[in-house]
């Protein structure tokens, strides 16, 4: 049983992307945790804007934790963060999802209709985030 | 007594506050008695004075001097116990829900700017009550009592027999083994001074100072002490400021409906939960209930968790004890001093002087007596010290102290296994460290303290151990050599009371104030990370209070860490909520909200908002709470449905109440739904459907018209209805409007008639996904009056204070309409409409609309509430504007005076007609007012598809041309175009068209386009109001349009050729062709006829040159069913004289001499068919029509006059037909006529034209532009507004090069002037 929560959040501290998963059933799941996710991540911004500058890796690995939950934390070049919420261990896994993430998320970011710092709301960036989830997040 | 707030204590003040040496105090009655005669106890009296005014000297064990500065004495009762621990809690609980302070400061992190408390008394308070109800511990001697003090009077007469009674009393405490509460530092030795007060207003000092001599030669000089003190008698006031508000905490006076215990502790469980839960999540606890057993067993719960069993529990067995309970515990009167009063002025008896009196005891008493003791106390300390030096308990301790590294918590028994007597030199070490740090000697403090902490080590005694980490981190701060390894000690002693001797209290106080020690080292992060630690599932108040200053911690961190701030604030202020404490919880989410506002964190908002709105709530913050709620049903708002119809559901009740608490509020704004405001539409002029049954009302505009399309017709036509009505006179031309929307805005004020319908439209959304239910729709409206200037408003109805006067007086000001109640479903629009009738003049404002909001599924739980329409600002057409902002004027309606009113109707029109029928219409016009109509004038858009009887007809130009030549004729280009599409109506000389209440009917036909396809035909009907009068309005409209189908049925085309060569007799081959789309339709040609200056169709020689197929059909012998041809050819026959003209002819001579008829295949209804339409030789036929050129409304005036000037000689046949076309509801008799008109010999024409002679003509036109005059375009250029511009029909404009299609001879005869058949004259 484990969860995860995806948000790429905007320079101005607004999320533009969000996304969960879960390998546990959304019935089975009467505790609603999602405001929390989103507290979490917040508040870790602040520790992603604290190791941002310290290292030259766009990876920043688990940088907050807060009771059982983990932060790990991904930087683009143009300082957009993509934050994971996390109840487990997956570093590798983790890793790889930012990377691809990174990849799609430069892809859509290309599209002259797409104006930075707004939020995605392409059903193509979904399916693709939906997918690398399944595949290095859920598996 | 400890004191650490309000002060402005600095970190050094509040530890050495909090190490103060504590002195037992024990008063007799009758010392008791004068101390309250200021309405204090004695210890109460000392409180302000205990700090020494003058420096201290202190003599180590070395001899060496060591100033004391600023030594506290801290007295206490000696009968002063701890409370227990429930109303320990109470105590906490009220100390944080009493203390407030609502001054806030701006402080501005990352542009986010945050309102913060300029301080927080509440922790403070928090702090010391915390500290104060600490029970003295077993590992440390800080609490423990140094001396006692025994308060005397000198009234009493055997001062010395009370000072034994007393002595005796101390001295037991002392001696009891084991030691209870009190506890004494050094119990085998205590130091007893005896402290006499003398009331100088009452008695003689002479006689104190013997009790007093008495006294000192009985206990020893240095024991006691003399004060005066009330030199006052308590009668007059007393001049010395009150020193002791500050320092005196007495509970409030047992009220139990103090507001207190009303915003405090949450009266149950139950009522603690709901406060933070959300509501649906509360559905799946009630259903978990029965499992909560397992649910607590969840190792880790979640801090914000809506599963809250084991909080709850922790509340319940908090709070199981109910407030009557709590009040019977036994209450120490002297301690908790309930039976003095807590308002009344302290010190009422005191002077100056006497103040004096006192500062000097407390030095006098350190100096002389308490010193001393210390200074002895030390010595036999650091004597036992030092002789047990290396003299190790045993022989296995000290194998253990050299050899093992113990480390807290390795040892598989972590309790304290160690007991140490009073005289182990383990605690003997601790005790001197605690006099040395109580005396402000840190140094040697902390090396009795390292040394205590590495014995304590050794033996495994954890608890001890970390007392004396505690104690030394503390004295190297003091000294203020505290560095890294120092910040450790305390790191480590707070670690081991946390998870090795789990003592939370200790780890809390050691937590508290290492907070002090990192703060003055602005390590605030490792402040932040204590604190947080220590917050558990045990205690939510603690918990909540170092939360909210990890939080403050976080934003003087460097950078500020403003989101960690907002998190952890979050954190405190839902234990707020858990502990009870709304009104800081309320704070502690508003604080975070300032971080999370507008930054799309949704479901963090959503929380955010829903427990400020809940906790507005129960604080009875109703307009903050509906305010929330109101937030909450944002549209985008990411909550489930559920969820969402709780929050409506809260919504509603909130707002209900609020307003029954503050009627005066009146209609309050709905959150939801929204109202779409572009979608806002107006419609002054509703034409009232006057017409009976089978007629038809004349269109005109309604409330869902689009307007974009054809609105520039329109309003040419108007422009030449006014025009002409007018006869003239110049004015401006400014069309007329009805219709206002977001695509024709009102740059100026609407007008609507007194007594007349005005509709208003507009789209309501509903964005929550729960449906709603609106009842109770009203329009919000305000109207000024004309003549009184008197403001009316059906707002009053809705509000409190509405008499019936004011409410008749809206009724009869104004109706509306609407539909009682509407259903919106989950994110769905509705539009409404109303219909206002106004029954006074003046303006009317149209405000918004009311209604009352209801859940779908309780609709009884309900909410009265207005949507409010925004005036729509006007986006100006050209840049030039731009810089101004234009106004929408569409809700600001004048209502002018009754004006009279006409009503158009019409019989019936078929939806569907063939091609080139005709159809006879009944105009009916109605007068529906009062005042006769003067004038009446129709327009039209396509006059050659209508025929009037009524009109009074001029020869058409053409026609004209074809009888002189009018070039040289005085021709005003405008008002033939005027006169080609404008038709008065019932002219009578020297009366009103239209009496008042009279009816009219006019007969009327229309023929059908030749093309099949979508044909649009508009009338335009203008009267004029009665003259005089500074009405805005002159004159009203009636707008009618058709929208018709029209389908293909006859094909004919003739062909003009020489049939006899040798006697070049003409004749006209024909060609017939039903063409309609289905099997049944016949069509029956019954007569043709020629319209020629020189020839006449000859009787009796018509040939049928084909007839295969044409059968009988159900109305003759012959007729052509579908796709059935038929050819035939009519001899021509050259009329003998030329037509002269002496005047100008009437047109029904000309056109009557200029015709001939032939019978071809008549239907047994031919004639019947011909009296249903206008004789061909009429003014009105469609003859005429056809023979007239209608002019373009925008041609130039050169083209005009080139246009007039040539006459192109040309016959023109005209096939009159009948059809009979079954339809649903049964068979159809039509009938029509086709046109063909012939210009040359061997050019065939078509009727419906085909595309070949289409070019034909179209390559024609390029010889002689005015052809394409004679269309009806679009006045392009007549209306400025480019959008409204669509093609009609498609123009001639374009020029291209035609294949020349026609045959070599037939090229040869177009060649050959002999044939040409049209002669010029």
């Amino acid at each position: 049983m484990s969860t995860y929560y995806f948000v790429i959040v905007g320079h101005n501290d607004n999320p533009i992307f969000e996304k969960e998963f879960s390998t546990v059933n959304k019935e089975l799941r009467k505790e609603d945790h999602r405001h929390l996710s989103q507290f979490i991540a917040h508040a870790a911004l602040d520790l992603v804007d604290e190791h941002k500058w310290k290292t030259a890796n766009m990876q920043l690995k688990s940088i907050d934790r807060f009771n059982q939950w983990f932060v790990s934390a991904f930087i683009t070049a143009s300082q957009i963060r993509f934050i994971i919420v996390h109840d487990n261990k997956n570093d590798e896994g983790i890793k790889n999802f930012f990377n691809e993430m990174y990849d799609t998320y430069i892809k859509h970011s290309m599209n002259a209709f797409y104006r930075i710092n707004t939020p995605i709301k392409s059903p193509m960036f979904e399916k693709k985030s939906e997918i690398f989830g399944r595949k290095y997040l859920l598996s | 007594m400890l004191h650490l707030t309000g002060q402005n204590y600095n970190a050094r003040d509040v530890i050495r506050n909090i190490f103060s040496p504590l002195i037992g105090v024990l008063a007799s009655p009758q010392a008791d008695e004068i101390c309250h005669r200021n309405n204090l106890s004695f210890v109460e009296l000392l409180q302000p004075f205990a700090k020494l005014p003058n420096d201290a000297h202190f003599r180590d064990v070395s001899g060496t001097s060591v100033s004391v500065r600023g030594l506290r004495l801290n007295f206490c009762d000696v009968d002063w116990r701890p409370p227990q621990p429930v109303l320990a809690r109470k105590m906490l609980n009220e100390s944080v829900t009493n203390a407030h302070n609502d001054k806030t400061r701006l402080a501005t992190i990352a542009d986010i700017d945050l309102e913060l408390p300029t301080s927080e008394p509440w922790f403070e308070q928090w702090r010391e009550t915390f500290l104060t109800v600490q029970f003295p511990a077993e590992h440390e001697f800080t609490r423990h009592l140094l001396s006692c003090l025994l308060v005397l009077s000198s009234a009493d007469p055997q001062i010395v027999e009370t000072a034994h009674k007393l002595g005796q009393r101390v001295q037991q405490m002392q001696s009891i083994t084991p030691q209870k509460l009190p506890k004494w530092f050094h119990p085998t030795e205590v130091l007893n001074s005896y402290v006499v007060l003398h009331e100088a207003s009452q008695g003689d000092l002479s006689k104190a100072q013997q009790g007093f001599e008495l006294l000192k030669s009985t206990f020893g000089d240095s024991k006691c002490f003399l004060v005066s003190i009330n030199s006052l008698d308590g009668q007059s006031a007393s001049d010395a400021p009150d020193y002791w508000a500050t320092f005196i905490k007495r509970q409030p006076k047992g009220d139990p409906n103090i507001p207190s215990t009303d915003l405090s502790a949450p009266k149950s469980p139950q009522e603690a939960v709901s406060v933070i839960s959300m509501p649906a999540m509360q559905m799946s606890q009630l259903l978990e209930g029965a499992n909560s057993a397992q649910d607590s067993d969840l190792a880790m719960l979640h801090p914000l968790s809506p599963m809250q069993e084991s909080a709850t529990e922790a509340i319940n067995s908090k709070f199981s004890i109910s407030s009557e309970s709590i009040a019977s515990q036994t209450i120490n009167p002297n301690v908790w001093a309930n039976d003095l009063d807590s308002d009344a002025p302290h010190g009422g008896c005191l002077t100056s002087r006497d103040i004096d009196n006192l500062r000097h005891f407390v030095q006098d008493y350190a100096v002389r007596a308490l010193i001393p003791y210390i200074e002895h106390l030390v010595a036999i300390l650091a004597e036992g010290v030092t002789n047990k030096k290396g003299v190790s308990k045993s022989l296995l301790s000290a194998t253990k102290r050299w050899f093992v590294t113990s480390k807290p918590g390795a040892g598989a028994n972590n309790q304290n296994a160690v007991i140490y007597t009073n005289e182990s030199a383990e605690l003997q070490t601790r005790k001197l460290g605690d006099l040395y740090f109580m005396f402000g000697h840190y140094n040697l403090a902390f090396q009795a303290y390292h040394q205590a902490k590495r014995d304590f080590n050794a033996d495994s005694a954890w608890q001890y151990y970390a007392g004396a980490l505690e104690m030394a981190a503390l004295s190297a701060f003091m000294l203020g050599t505290a560095h890294r390894k120092t910040y450790d000690y305390m790191e480590d002693a707070i670690m081991c009371y946390l998870t090795v001797c789990k003592l939370q209290q200790f780890a809390t106080r050691a937590t508290l104030l290492s907070m002090e020690c990192l703060k003055t080292a602005r390590l605030y992060s490792d402040v932040a990370k204590q604190l947080i630690r220590m917050t558990n599932e045990e205690s939510d108040l603690r918990s909540a209070l170092l939360l909210e200053q990890a939080a403050y911690c976080f934003l003087v961190t460097q950078p500020p860490m403003h989101r960690k701030y907002a998190f952890h604030i979050v954190l405190a202020g839902n234990r707020y909520s858990r502990a009870g404490q709304r009104k800081h919880a309320y704070r502690c989410y508003r604080q975070a909200y300032q971080v999370f506002q507008k930054r799309e964190w949704s479901l963090a908002e959503d929380h955010i908002q829903y427990t400020v709105a809940k906790q507005a709530y129960m604080l009875k913050q109703l307009e903050e709470a509906s305010h929330s709620f109101a937030h909450l049903l944002r549209p985008g708002s990411l909550q489930s449905a559920q969820q969402q119809s709780s929050f409506l559901k809260e919504y509603i009740q909130t707002q209900n109440e609020l307003l029954k608490r503050n009627p005066e509020l009146g209609l309050l704004p709905h959150a939801l739904p929204q109202v779409v405001q572009s979608s806002v539409r107006v419609l002054t002029q509703v034409q009232s459907p006057a017409a009976l049954p089978p007629l038809v009302p004349a269109t005109n505009i309604d409330i869902h018209s689009n307007l974009t399309a054809d609105e520039a017709i329109w309003n040419k036509m108007e422009e030449m209805l006014v025009i002409t009505a007018a006869n003239n006179k110049p004015f401006v031309f400014k069309p007329s409007r009805y219709l206002y929307t977001k695509q024709q805005p009102a740059t100026e004020i609407p007008v609507a008639v007194q007594g007349e319908p005005i509709e208003l439209a507009v789209t309501l959304s509903n964005s929550v996904r729960c449906g709603i239910v609106l009842t109770e729709i009203d329009l919000l409206w305000k109207l000024t009056m004309d003549n009184s200037e008197e403001v009316l408003s059906n707002a009053c109805v809705y509000g409190e204070s509405s008499d019936s006067a004011s409410k008749i007086a809206v009724g009869a000001a104004i109706k509306t309409s609407c539909v009682a109640s509407i259903e919106l479903a989950e994110q769905a629009e509705v539009t409404l409409h109303f219909k206002l009738t106004p029954k006074l003049t003046g303006r009317l404002n149209i405000l918004g609309v009311v209604c009352r909001v209801a859940a779908i599924g309780e609709p009884t739980a309900s909410l009265l509430g207005s949507l409010q329409f925004e005036t729509q600002q006007i986006r100006p057409n050209n840049a030039k504007q731009s810089s101004q902002t234009v106004l929408d004027n569409r809700l600001t309606i004048r209502l002018v005076p009754q004006q009279p009113a006409m009503s158009v109707s019409f019989t019936p029109v078929p939806s569907q007609l063939l091609t080139g029928e005709i159809i006879p219409v009944s105009v009916t016009l109605r007068n529906l007012g009062i005042a006769p109509i003067e004038e009446i004038y129709m327009g039209c858009d396509n006059p050659r598809c209508v025929s009037l009887l009524d009109r009074h007809s001029q020869m058409p130009l053409a026609m004209m041309s074809s009888i002189r030549n009018l070039s040289n004729e005085k021709l005003v280009k405008d008002k033939e175009i005027r006169g080609q599409r404008v038709f008065g109506l019932l002219q009578r000389p020297g009366q009103a068209a239209l009496d008042a209440q009279q009816g009219h009917t006019i007969s009327m036909w229309l023929q059908a386009p030749h093309q099949a396809g979508p044909f649009t035909l508009r009338l335009l009907f203008y009267y004029s109001l009665p003259a005089g009068g500074s009405a805005p309005i002159k004159y009203r409209l009636v707008r009618h349009i058709w929208q018709l189908q029209v389908e293909s049925c006859l094909q004919a085309q003739a062909t003009c050729v020489v049939s006899n060569a040798v006697t070049n007799e003409l004749g006209l081959d024909v060609t017939v062709r039903n063409q309609h789309s289905t099997e049944q339709a016949e069509v029956y040609i019954n007569t043709i006829s020629l319209y020629s200056k020189e020839f006449n169709l000859s009787p009796d020689r018509l040939f049928v040159l084909n007839s295969v197929g044409v059968g009988a059909g159900q109305a003759g012998a012959q007729c052509l069913k579908s796709s059935i041809c038929c050819n035939f050819q009519c001899r021509l026959l050259e009329r003998g004289k030329r037509e002269e003209f002496q005047d100008i002819p009437a047109i029904k001579t000309l056109l009557q001499s200029r015709l001939s008829h032939l019978k071809v295949m008549p239907a047994q209804h031919a004639q019947q068919v011909e009296q249903g339409m206008p004789a061909m030789h009429d003014p009105h036929s469609f003859l005429t029509n056809e023979e007239t050129m209608f002019f373009n409304t925008n041609i130039s005036t050169e083209e005009f006059n080139a246009s007039i000037a040539g006459y192109i000689p040309h016959a023109t046949l005209v096939l009159s037909w009948s059809a009979l076309v079954a339809r649903e509801e049964g068979l159809r008799l039509a009938s029509g006529l086709h046109f063909i008109k012939l210009y040359k010999l061997f050019e065939t024409g078509h009727c419906p034209a085909s595309p070949a002679e289409a070019f034909l003509r179209r390559r024609q036109s390029s010889y002689e532009p005015l052809d394409k005059l004679k269309e009806f375009p679009l006045p392009d250029g007549a209306v400025d507004n480019e959008e409204a511009c669509e093609p009609l029909a498609d123009d001639d404009e374009e020029d291209y090069w035609e294949p020349n299609d026609v045959y070599v001879g037939q090229r040869c005869l177009l060649e050959d002037e002999s044939f040409v058949m049209a002669v010029k004259a």
